[in-house]
């Protein structure tokens, strides 16, 4: 085999191909095997080329590289982990792509290596569920990008109008391009392959069907579990099939946070209720229980756990399963009032009515506020997957912003409602009907928006709901110094109202510890007097996410905006169980965090509790590029300025490079030397602008170049001769003098003059 | 391709220690037609490959003079036909007449049977009477009655055609024009070389019977242009240098505007016209620029357009082929 450049860019394209295919089977197969596959194709391809260039045989080996994968099929088939037939079929395709590339020495047959490999690394892409999958073509479009300009420049060079002198180079500015627009559409693609796309129906041969069909079938995209899920219930997303699970317990969210973080301490004020007459006594004790537990209060003065854990007899332990963006949190309860202690909640579960939308032939109900931002919007919204497995709640677990639900097949106005805290639920029913999968079309934020509602809403007014003084009165003088010493810090840094909540939200978030089992009340020994979980939390710094959260609420308060203490469940970013095409949501994901009000009657999250992923919202370009402006306008300006500088000044230093250069040529071959020094006066013509053309020879380009200067064309004329001689005559050597002698008279301002005197 | 500049050797006439029967012929011919170097230089080069030359221009720019003083120059014979449409073949070739004192047949030759041929507005005499010339520029022979008679080895054909005036003419077909080497156009002299004219003419008629100083005698015998010929043969090509060729005329037969490209048998003239412009150059090979200074004069003759001027075309050809690079 010849190594030309095209032989080892062929070859690197279809290595990189095959590579493809690698991580496809890599984590599902026997690894021993797998990699006795892959050194045999390796060993066997070096073995062709090596032969190959003694004799014919090498071609014959060649041919049976792509044997190889078919042979170790058959053989894991029956001793070892089977292969799937398609995995054989693209591993066949890559050894095929290499074997060609390798053996080639016709460009047709090249040609076609790298269409082969150009399928497989598409191909590979398309079936992965690999986010970072996206990698590999890119790579390989670069690298035949790179291959088609290097090798057929000269045509695109032909293509261009002759008429036009152009003063940039064609070959790396078109590759320069290539990469520029990849990049461009890499990143505008980048987030299509956030959440892998599920297929219902399998398209490769033996991916759809289950063990029973072909050992090899796996699970995951099209598994036929999931075909067997979608043909019984359309809307299923994942198979709970434990009779075990189905009869177990369904507990509320008021019983998983008393099994994670305690239960709420047993209040005075029913000790003082004990002189009221016992028949006024309990059915007030009774409805207060029931209010409790119903969740419309929230207290931050909870007992340590007491370790109870949610029954492992379940093959699926999730409360809900949920199909959508991870790292968010699906809220339930959201509580405006807090007295120092507990959370309450104004809202009761008033069934404000939903707007019904038919969007192709299913019935959304839709909150009438923000369906009006949704139409505003439409692609501001994203659509997530709920299914309740065991959750006594008749709340529905949504994420933020939430405008829609719809449940397939349901489309009864009276079975939805919607609170005016934006919480929906299903009015007169003790719990969701489990299994049921709810649609929710939830409203995306951009930063933009919040900063641009929150600044106005500083402006207007204050809420008379949340004056900062009112709330903290209610704390002990040293925590609410605390609050106020760090708003006050927030403050001063920040003019911004966002900036400010952020400073104080990030303020938790470093320099406080998640602790669910310190939140204890606490009796100080001295006085005797007893010291509220917040305010222990805000002496320490240590504590549960509740304690997080109200600490953020009230911050949030100190700061002139309105908040509201959320509960509900946390998606863990490593929930999303590939397989099973949805992420599990546990009790132990019950979470606490709160809420900021808009100007529009809108609420949005804020993630205070370290460990917790904060929610995202994105920033426009606009924003983007303006704040990294601000951030780094000293290094921008540096560096722009050291650019132009450059820039302006590359006549000057690039020559002086380029004299370096010379300089250290003089140990290189005659014929090398006089290449240098013709490359070398010709990058200098290019910066003054003055491009020899392709078609022009250089002896006569340098003639018409010198012609304005006798001295300089005689050393032209001479150094023309010599390399002429030497390049196309029985010249043995170059006079190194003459070469040496034009690189220093044509220096950059002598061709610039020149060029001028030729002009004028 | 800027063929307006000068080539080197332009500058050092005397300088010419390989040949200096053709530096001689150079000068005697630049004394004669002033202020026209180049073209002087594509003559020699012309005659030195062993090619014909087309001249292609207005009257009164030179061609006869030239075409005499080349024929001076190589101290040759010269005849001269001026083609007319009642020119038959025997009038260029010669003919056969019945001798009756000897009783037999006697050969008179015509004009080709000279060293240098000028057939003057060759595109007015008939296509019988110009197919009769391609033998005798091919072959160097003609056939009468069915014998054959070579013509001499330095056989040159200098034709020439009006560019203006084409009624009543007969374009050459592809097929004779093929077989000229180059075409040139000698153009009006400039500025200075007319004031040398008149002065000339002047001088001519008060120095009457003096011998004409400004004119330098020519030292070239036909015996030593022969073996000039055979020596620009043997100058040597660069496998790089005829792959440049090969490039030039494949583009020329790919292009679109072109009906009719260079066949191999001007790429042969390309090359030969090449060497000799080597030769004059004083080199003992071929360099892409040699190429490319005759690539005009060589294909102008032979390249058939639609749509767009050969000159246009053969621009394009030259600027868009990559030249071999110094590697």
């Amino acid at each position: 085999m010849n190594l030309s450049r095209r032989n080892v860019e062929t070859v690197v394209l279809a290595v990189l191909a095959f590579m493809s295919v690698l991580p496809l089977r890599f984590f599902f197969e026997n690894t021993k095997f797998f990699a006795a596959e892959i050194i045999s194709i390796v060993l066997l391809t070096i073995l062709g080329v090596v032969v190959s260039r003694q004799s014919r045989h090498g071609r014959l080996i060649l041919g049976f590289v792509p044997l190889v994968p078919v042979l170790f099929a058959v053989l894991a088939r029956r001793f070892a982990t089977p292969v799937a037939f398609e995995m054989t079929a693209l591993t066949v395709f890559g050894a095929t792509a290499i074997a060609l590339s390798c053996s080639a020495e016709i460009r047709r047959l090249q040609s076609l290596s790298i269409v082969i490999g150009g399928f497989l690394t598409l191909f590979c892409v398309s079936i992965s569920e690999q986010r970072y999958a996206i990698v590999v073509p890119i790579l390989w479009m670069l690298g035949c990008i790179f291959h088609l300009v290097a090798n057929h420049w000269e045509r695109l060079d032909l293509a261009m109008p002759e008429s036009v002198q152009r003063t940039w180079a064609l070959k790396p500015t078109t590759t320069l391009a290539t990469i520029l627009v990849l990049m461009c559409g890499g990143y505008a693609a980048k987030d299509q392959f956030a959440a892998p796309q599920e297929l219902s129906v399998g398209f490769m041969p033996s991916s759809g069907g289950s063990s029973w069909s072909d050992p090899a079938a796996r699970r995951g995209v099209g598994t036929g579990d999931k075909a067997i899920a979608t043909k019984d219930h359309a809307d299923s997303f994942g198979a709970v099939d434990s009779d075990v699970f189905l009869e177990s317990t369904e507990s509320s969210l008021f019983d998983m946070f008393n099994d994670m973080i305690g239960e709420p301490m047993k209040k005075k004020k029913w000790e003082r209720a004990q002189g009221m007459a016992n028949q006024e006594f309990i059915p007030m004790h009774d409805r207060a229980a029931k209010s409790e537990q119903g969740g419309n209060t929230f207290s931050t003065e909870r007992l340590q756990p007491k370790g109870r854990r949610p029954p492992v007899d379940s093959v699926d332990a999730s409360v809900v399963q949920w199909d959508g963006s991870t790292g968010i949190r699906l809220a339930m309860h959201r509580y405006d009032t807090f007295d120092g202690q507990d959370w309450t909640q104004t809202a009761d579960l008033a069934n404000e009515q939903l707007l019904r939308v038919d969007i192709e032939e299913a019935a959304w109900f839709f909150d009438p506020t923000l369906r009006n931002v949704l139409l505003r919007e439409p692609e501001a919204t994203s659509v997530g997957l709920l299914k309740v497995i065991r959750l006594a709640s008749q709340r529905l677990p949504m994420p933020m912003l939430t405008a829609g639900i719809h449940i397939k097949d349901i489309d009864r106005q009276d079975f939805f409602g919607i609170s005016p805290d934006g919480s929906f639920f299903m009015p007169g029913r003790e719990k969701i009907p489990p299994l049921s999968v709810v649609h929710a079309a939830s409203v995306n934020l951009s930063e933009d928006e919040i900063r641009e509602s929150l600044r106005v809403n500083k402006t207007r007014h204050k809420e008379p709901l949340s004056p900062a003084d009112s709330v903290t009165r209610q704390l002990p003088e040293q925590a609410s110094a605390t609050i106020e010493s760090i708003i006050r810090a927030a403050t001063d840094r920040h003019s911004h109202p966002y900036d400010q909540l952020t400073a104080c939200v990030e303020f938790l978030r470093q320099h406080g510890t998640f602790d669910r089992s310190s939140g204890e009340r606490s009796v100080t020994p001295g006085d005797g007097k007893s010291v509220s979980a917040l305010a222990q939390f805000i002496a320490s710094r240590r504590g549960g996410d509740h304690l997080f959260a109200t600490t953020a609420a009230l911050m949030a308060r100190g700061l002139g905006l309105s908040s509201r203490l959320v509960t509900g469940f946390y998606v863990r970013p490593d929930s999303f169980d590939v397989a099973d095409g949805h992420a599990r949501v546990l009790p132990s994901d019950v979470h606490v965090w709160t809420e900021v009000r808009l100007r529009d009657g809108r609420w949005f999250e804020i993630e205070p509790t370290p460990g917790y992923k904060p929610p995202d919202y994105r920033p426009s370009w606009r924003l983007r590029a303006r704040r990294f402006a601000a951030a780094s306008w000293p290094a921008l300006l540096g560096s722009s300025s050291v650019a132009i500088a450059l820039y302006l000044l590359r006549c000057f230093w690039i020559d002086h490079l380029l004299v370096l250069v010379w300089k250290f040529a003089g140990w290189i071959q005659p014929q090398r030397r006089v290449r240098l020094a013709m490359r070398i006066i010709e990058w200098r013509a290019r910066l003054v602008g003055c491009r020899r053309p392709g078609g022009k020879t250089q002896r006569a380009w340098l003639q018409e170049l010198t012609q304005g200067e006798p001295t300089v064309a005689r050393a032209a004329e001479r150094f023309s001769d010599m390399a002429d001689a030497l390049f196309f005559g029985h010249a043995p050597s170059a006079a190194k003098e003459d070469a040496t002698r034009l690189v220093d008279l044509l220096r950059v301002r002598t061709i610039h003059q020149l060029t001028e005197k030729a002009t004028t | 391709m800027n063929l307006a500049v000068d080539p080197v050797s332009a500058d050092h006439p005397t300088q010419d220690h390989a040949s200096p029967g053709v530096t001689a012929l150079r000068d005697h011919l630049r004394s004669v037609l002033l202020g026209k170097d180049r073209q002087i230089d594509l003559v020699i080069a012309c005659l030195l490959s062993g090619g014909h030359l087309l001249l292609d221009d207005l009257p009164g720019t030179g061609k006869t003079t030239l075409a005499k003083a080349l024929a001076e120059g190589v101290q040759g014979k010269l005849s001269r036909v001026q083609c007319t449409p009642d020119l038959m073949p025997a009038d260029v070739t010669g003919f056969s007449m019945f001798n009756q004192k000897v009783r037999e047949f006697e050969f008179h030759p015509g004009p080709v049977f000279a060293d240098v041929l000028l057939a003057d507005e060759l595109n007015r005499t008939t296509p019988r009477t110009q197919s009769a010339l391609l033998e005798a520029m091919a072959e160097r022979q003609v056939t009468i009655d069915g014998k054959r008679h070579p013509l001499s080895p330095t056989f040159f054909v200098i034709a020439t055609q009006n560019p203006i005036d084409s009624h009543g003419a007969y374009p050459l077909p592809e097929a004779q024009l093929d077989r000229f080497s180059v075409k040139l156009r000698i153009g009006y002299p400039d500025r200075e070389a007319q004031r040398q004219i008149l002065q000339r003419q002047v001088r001519a008629a008060t120095e009457d019977d003096q011998p004409n100083d400004a004119r330098i005698p020519a030292s070239l015998s036909l015996d030593a242009l022969q073996a000039l010929q055979r020596q620009a043969q043997s100058i040597s090509v660069h496998s790089r240098v005829a792959d440049y060729m090969i490039d030039l005329v494949d583009a020329s037969r790919a292009d679109e505007a072109v009906e009719l490209g260079v066949s191999p048998r001007g790429m042969l003239h390309w090359q030969s016209i090449a060497q000799a412009w080597a030769m004059l150059h004083h080199r003992d090979f071929v360099t892409p620029t040699d190429v490319a200074e005759v690539a005009r004069p060589v294909l102008s003759v032979r390249l058939l357009t639609r749509g767009e001027t050969v000159d246009h075309v053969i621009d394009r050809l030259m600027n868009t082929v990559p030249a071999p690079e110094y590697k």
